[in-house]
């Protein structure tokens, strides 16, 4: 009888030894609490993905660049000059055709956006019938998540400061006034660019209901360079190390 | 009975050892849907962010070094070579073109923040990322008005870039970003600023309902934009020149 009381009184001790030692462990990061909402947390997340794509990035950007001096390196030498200017030219280019100034040739689609020529149905604004600059803006940035190389509005190359703008009949593009319809050309990979365009649910499918919105995959498509100033007037290069 | 005794006890301690373990583990692991959530969690978070941001620096900073001894060798070469001389000077103006150079110049900073949440279904939704149309429109805006460099949340605008909502997020240059959205420009602060905050204007339209954007907008003398960071690539598009060796010439003058 007696033993068998002691024996219950150690495990009791036991037992609530090893509790409280177990909450205390896990209780440990939970001291104290903080009102979080759940997109703020979401935000923190990506933030933290979006620095390691970065990492990512600048790895590859280095390894690039410590290639490049081993190869120029090696080429210089040999006091090889004639491979230098050989290797010069085509990183210029690639930087040509990087800024747009090269006319590009490739398959891809032809798009085509005009104000719709159905009648007005009674009560429908007359703006729903008419393209606007949002819908050959999303369109375009549509046509970029696809993967478009190239793109040309109404024969203008776009580039990275190409402002589309359009107002009644005429639609401006790179600065320089076109007219109605906007046919755009997009070089590409011409499943995904056309999947894009008219994927159910997609800004295209959506457009087709109100306006004129036609998309063709087309071989050979000719993209022209653009055009304008290499000369800028505000920005300058920061020299390295400057910043910061 | 007296037997069972000891058993009735042990099995009441392992039931209240049990409940203690699973609130505690409760507590814990529910964190991420947000709500009360113990600090320590958001701290790693935080260290995890400012560790990477460090990483990122020092990276970046190696990258730099690297190029500009590339560019010290470079220089050195052209001295003794005109025509080589020639081929880098084009070469540094197409690579600033193409956006592959960080810039500075005067221009506005655009900061866009989300409404303040009003309840609990609010706070979970963006109505930046929802509408990433704005986005869009207010570059396209800034372009318009004469900008010779944009970014967006340090990722440098350029011939390719995509302003997509994937999921929850919106990725610009395919790397992912959440808002606040800081928006800069360089070029004539006037015309920029004017541009974007005429009546009816794109900020008016992103201030009011239903959007209730905040937007701050900052004229500065040095504004700073990073290059691109990613690569161009192209695979279906091949360069085209024979006949337009015409076309490129009258650019150059």
């Amino acid at each position: 009888m007696k033993s068998l009381k002691k024996g219950t009184a150690a495990v009791l001790l036991v037992a609530l030894a090893a509790g409280i030692m177990l909450s205390t462990q896990m209780g440990m990061p939970t001291g104290e609490k903080l009102y979080v909402s759940a997109k703020a947390l979401d935000d923190m997340k990506v933030l933290i993905d979006s620095e390691k794509e970065s990492i990512r990035r600048t790895e590859l950007q280095i390894e690039d660049a410590k290639k490049q001096i081993d190869d120029f390196e090696a080429l210089s030498a040999d006091d090889n000059t004639e491979e230098l200017i050989a290797s010069g030219k085509a990183e210029l280019n690639y930087y040509r055709m990087a800024s747009g100034r090269v006319p590009v040739k490739g398959d891809g689609v032809k798009i085509v956006i005009a104000d719709s020529e159905r009648d007005l149905f009674e009560g429908e604004n007359v703006n729903d019938l008419l393209v606007h600059d949002i819908d050959v803006l999303m369109i375009l940035n549509d046509l970029l998540t696809a993967g478009a190389e190239a793109v040309s509005i109404n024969g203008h190359r776009v580039v990275d400061m190409s402002a589309i703008t359009c107002s009644g009949y005429t639609i401006r593009i790179n600065g320089i006034f076109t007219a109605n319809p906007f046919v755009i050309r997009a070089i590409g990979d011409p499943g995904r660019l056309y999947g894009a365009m008219m994927a159910p649910g997609s800004n295209g499918l959506i457009l087709k209901e109100f306006v004129r919105f036609e998309c063709t995959v087309e071989e050979d498509i000719e993209i022209p360079a653009y055009t304008g100033p290499l000369s800028y007037k505000y920005m300058t290069i920061t020299k390295e190390g400057e910043t910061n | 009975m007296k037997k069972f005794g000891g058993l009735i006890m042990i099995g009441i301690l392992a039931l209240i050892i049990g409940l203690i373990i699973s609130v505690q583990i409760s507590t814990i692991q529910g964190s991420d849907q947000g709500g009360l959530v113990p600090s320590v969690k958001v701290k790693a978070y935080e260290q995890e962010l400012q560790k990477l941001r460090a990483q990122n620096e020092s990276q970046t900073q190696q990258l730099i070094e690297l190029e500009d001894r590339l560019e010290n060798m470079m220089n050195d070469k052209a001295a003794e070579d005109e025509s080589l001389k020639q081929i880098y000077d084009e070469r540094e103006k197409y690579k600033l073109a193409a956006g592959l150079v960080e810039v500075k110049g005067p221009g506005i900073v655009i900061t866009l923040e989300d409404p303040e949440p009003e309840d609990k279904y609010s706070e979970t939704y963006s109505s930046l990322m929802y509408n990433y149309e704005l986005l869009l429109s207010l570059v396209n805006r800034l372009k318009d008005a004469g900008a010779e460099a944009i970014s967006i949340n340090g990722e440098r605008i350029v011939s390719s870039t995509e302003i997509s909502l994937a999921g929850d997020n919106v990725n610009i240059n395919t790397r992912p970003t959440a808002p606040p959205y800081v928006v800069k420009a360089i070029g004539d602060p006037d015309t920029l600023e004017g541009t974007i905050t005429i009546r009816f204007g794109i900020i008016e339209k992103m201030k009011s309902d239903p959007y209730n954007i905040r937007v701050d907008i900052a004229r500065r003398d040095d504004v700073v934009i990073p290059r691109y960071s990613g690569t161009y690539n192209f695979r279906y598009a091949k360069p085209n020149e024979e006949n337009a060796e015409g076309a490129d010439a009258s650019a150059e003058d």
